[in-house]
């Protein structure tokens, strides 16, 4: 994945890990950056793994892959901020291998 | 991410979608035509139960569109009455599902009934207060969890932003009559889930009609099954909220065995029980029975165990709470006896605490006591038990890092760096180890003796309760052999009823002599009765054996003799457990210190 008009992000490729489950589409499927580097984003922990509501709780069976890709790209592209999650550290030392086994809280919508 | 949608905003339903042309089966036109355009009515009142059932498809429609209509055209029906109807369809196997049991002290019902009386009732009281539909009131009852206060207090005050939009959007949803159904196109349209081209589509009021049924289906279902029970239109931000009536028309022609609404109405009351205090869901596998606590105290009348008031009374403080013996064992529906503080069985004469501890000592120790006995020896300072499985005789604990001979249990600093100096007898040093690992094996001795009494009379508990249930075989043969009546025979049920609770009672006792504290002259008045109780049983369970019928009525003056007797028995030894308790004449030994054979941590050596 590439992003584009983002200085943050420019010259970089990211890999995203898509796991298709048995219950998709009416089930997520389980998204996560792969490979190095992975993206520094407010909402993108050190793992790779990524804390956006589409690939959790606001999941609907009309999303597919390329409006997730979508939305990944797009909350990449408005990122201003040059930094990790606040609580990245502790969340990477007990996170489970599943991201959506993970409890998160979609703090803040502003990015 | 909430919903983009704002109070503001009312003619979102309006809006013809124009990306959509959309076909309709013509064939059923005049009926359909109101069908499924989202009219829009301006205020709630209208919308109540009698006219929301209003525009109906009539029996006329074609193909399999007929047999779908949900509201029949002649007979509009309240929605509430409607959904009853469903609730009872689905269990028209089972008449009495619908009933419940008037305990004193307590309630219990069936899954159903509690559906049926309970929720329904919590959801017609909000419906009547404010004026809204059955479906309504559902959904809106399962947003603020139950909680009818905050409910209504929300309801007109609109202040916190998150419930606002939501009864917003909830409040015009149903300000418009829809009757949605399934419907077949003539042309297969594109499925925007599956991405196939299907013929069958449900049509939503909000008019994103682009979901084939089976699709919609799975959805719902997934949705339910993750016990989310507000449940949106798929298209994102779409604020249509599926109703109860919606769910009945997607799945009325499915195959499944268990109709959704009523899996949904179940998933609902499963969650309105957990988040109620006062009732309680029966812990036995597969037994839909809620119980309904009346009494806020925890006391409870139950006909065997009935105390007299007095007792009940003189026990308030909390400190015993946890201790005292007024246990609220109930009878669900299906006469499965549990204790609704912990929900474990009835476990008369044992206090909650005690019982708990005991379960959860028969959990770790039961299986592996044996074998921890005989291939393992108790570290002698911490007393977890080690097993040796290799290297020399150099132990260091891996709890407590004491390190110790594996000979002779004492300390490995006396052996000096001189090896193995455990042939010289040493009375001092091991003497202290091996009293330490007397008193832990005793302890372990005593476990066992009183598990396998527990357990001997668990099996016994299980064997009676196969003569009671082919006792009205018993009977019935007894009756043709002998010529006399039912009422003849009577006793014997009474008397295997009563020999299956009293067995109860002594097997759990066993669980109480093993935490209270032996040297009391109160412990021997205990014992005393327990073994009296233990013969009374054993006489009884002894006159069950008999066989040969014309013995069975020559000997009934000894059956009930004998069942009057135990009960008298276990009377008096629940009585004295709770004057002893609360006279301290009865105490428990250091019941919150792990003792040495709980521990069964195996630790490896380390030379």
């Amino acid at each position: 994945m590439k992003v584009a008009n983002n200085p943050l992000y420019s010259n970089e490729v990211y890999t995203l890990r898509i796991d298709i489950t048995s219950d998709y589409p009416f089930l997520p499927p389980i998204v996560r950056f792969v490979d190095l580097p992975i993206p520094v984003h407010p909402h993108i922990y050190s793992n790779g793994h990524i804390c956006l509501d589409i690939l959790g709780s606001a999941w609907s069976p009309i999303h597919n892959i390329h409006s997730m890709a979508v939305s990944i790209q797009s909350m990449l592209a408005s990122n201003t901020r040059n930094e990790r999650p606040p609580d990245n550290s502790s969340y990477v030392s007990h996170a489970p291998s599943n991201p959506q086994h993970a409890l998160f809280y979609y703090h803040d919508d502003t990015i | 991410m909430a919903a983009s949608y704002n109070d503001d905003d009312d003619s979102i339903y309006l809006q013809e979608s124009d990306e959509e042309p959309f076909e309709y089966d013509d064939d059923d036109d005049d009926d359909d035509a109101g069908e499924s355009e989202f009219l829009r009515h301006d205020s709630v009142g209208d919308c109540d139960p009698g006219s929301a059932a209003n525009p109906t498809p009539s029996p006329a429609a074609t193909g399999p569109s007929k047999s779908l209509s949900a509201y029949p055209a002649n007979n509009p029906i309240d929605p509430i009455d409607f959904q009853v109807d469903i609730l009872i369809k689905a269990n028209q196997d089972t008449d009495s599902s619908l009933n419940y049991i008037d305990h004193t002290g307590y309630k219990s019902f069936t899954l159903n009934s509690f559906i049926y009386t309970v929720l329904f009732n919590a959801i017609d009281d909000i419906k009547s207060i404010l004026n809204i539909p059955f479906n309504q009131a559902l959904l809106l009852l399962v947003y603020f969890n139950w909680n009818t206060d905050s409910l209504l207090d929300n309801y007109y005050n609109l202040d916190i932003i998150k419930n606002r939009s939501f009864i917003l959007n909830l409040r015009l949803n149903f300000t418009s009559l829809h009757n949605n159904k399934i419907s077949l196109l003539k042309d297969s349209k594109f499925c925007s889930i599956c991405c196939n081209y299907q013929s069958k589509f449900y049509f939503l009021p909000c008019n994103h009609n682009y979901f084939c049924i089976n699709c919609l289906r799975k959805y719902i279902k997934n949705k339910i099954l993750d016990n989310l029970f507000i449940i949106n239109c798929p298209e994102l931000n779409c604020p249509y909220l599926f109703k109860l009536s919606d769910l009945n028309n997607l799945f009325l022609i499915s195959k499944a065995k268990k109709p959704i609404t009523l899996l949904y109405l179940q998933k609902i009351a499963k969650s309105y029980i957990q988040l109620k205090k006062d009732y309680s869901y029966c812990p036995a596998p597969d037994c839909n029975s809620v119980i309904q606590n009346i009494n806020p105290n925890l006391t409870h009348d139950h006909s065997l165990f009935s105390f007299s008031s007095a007792l009940l009374s003189s026990i308030d403080s909390k400190t015993i709470q946890n201790l005292n013996i007024d246990l609220p064992i109930f009878t669900c529906y299906n006469n499965h006896n549990y204790c609704f503080n912990c929900r474990l069985e009835s476990h008369f004469p044992c206090p909650c605490y005690i019982s708990k501890l005991w379960v959860n000592k028969c959990k770790d120790d039961s299986e592996t006591a044996n074998w921890i006995n005989v291939n393992t020896k108790e570290c002698p300072k911490c007393i977890s038990s080690i097993e040796k499985n290799g290297g020399c005789n150099h132990m260091t604990c891996y709890k407590c890092f004491h390190q110790f001979c594996w000979i002779c249990l004492g300390p490995w600093a006396s052996h000096g760096s001189s090896y193995y100096q455990c042939n010289r007898y040493n009375e001092d040093d091991s003497k202290g180890a091996r009293d330490k690992k007397e008193i832990s094996k005793k302890l372990l001795k005593k476990y066992i003796h009183f598990f396998d009494r527990f357990q001997t009379h668990e099996i016994s508990i299980k064997q009676d309760f196969k003569i009671f249930k082919t006792m009205e075989k018993t009977i019935n043969n007894l009756q043709i052999k002998t010529g006399n009546s039912y009422i003849d025979f009577d006793f014997l049920k009474d008397s295997i009823q009563i020999l299956i609770q009293a067995r109860n009672v002594l097997k759990w006792s066993y669980c109480l002599s093993y935490y209270l504290t032996p040297e009391s002259n109160g412990f021997l008045i205990y014992e005393q009765n327990q073994s009296v109780f233990m013969n009374s049983i054993e006489d009884l369970s002894k006159l069950f054996e008999i066989k040969e019928y014309k013995q069975i009525l020559k000997r009934k003056s000894n059956f009930i003799e004998n069942t009057r007797f135990v009960s008298d028995r276990q009377k008096k030894l629940i009585e004295v457990v709770q004057d002893g308790l609360k006279t301290n004449f009865l105490s428990f030994k250091d019941i919150n210190t792990p003792s040495g054979d709980s521990s069964n941590t195996k630790t490896k050596t380390k030379a």
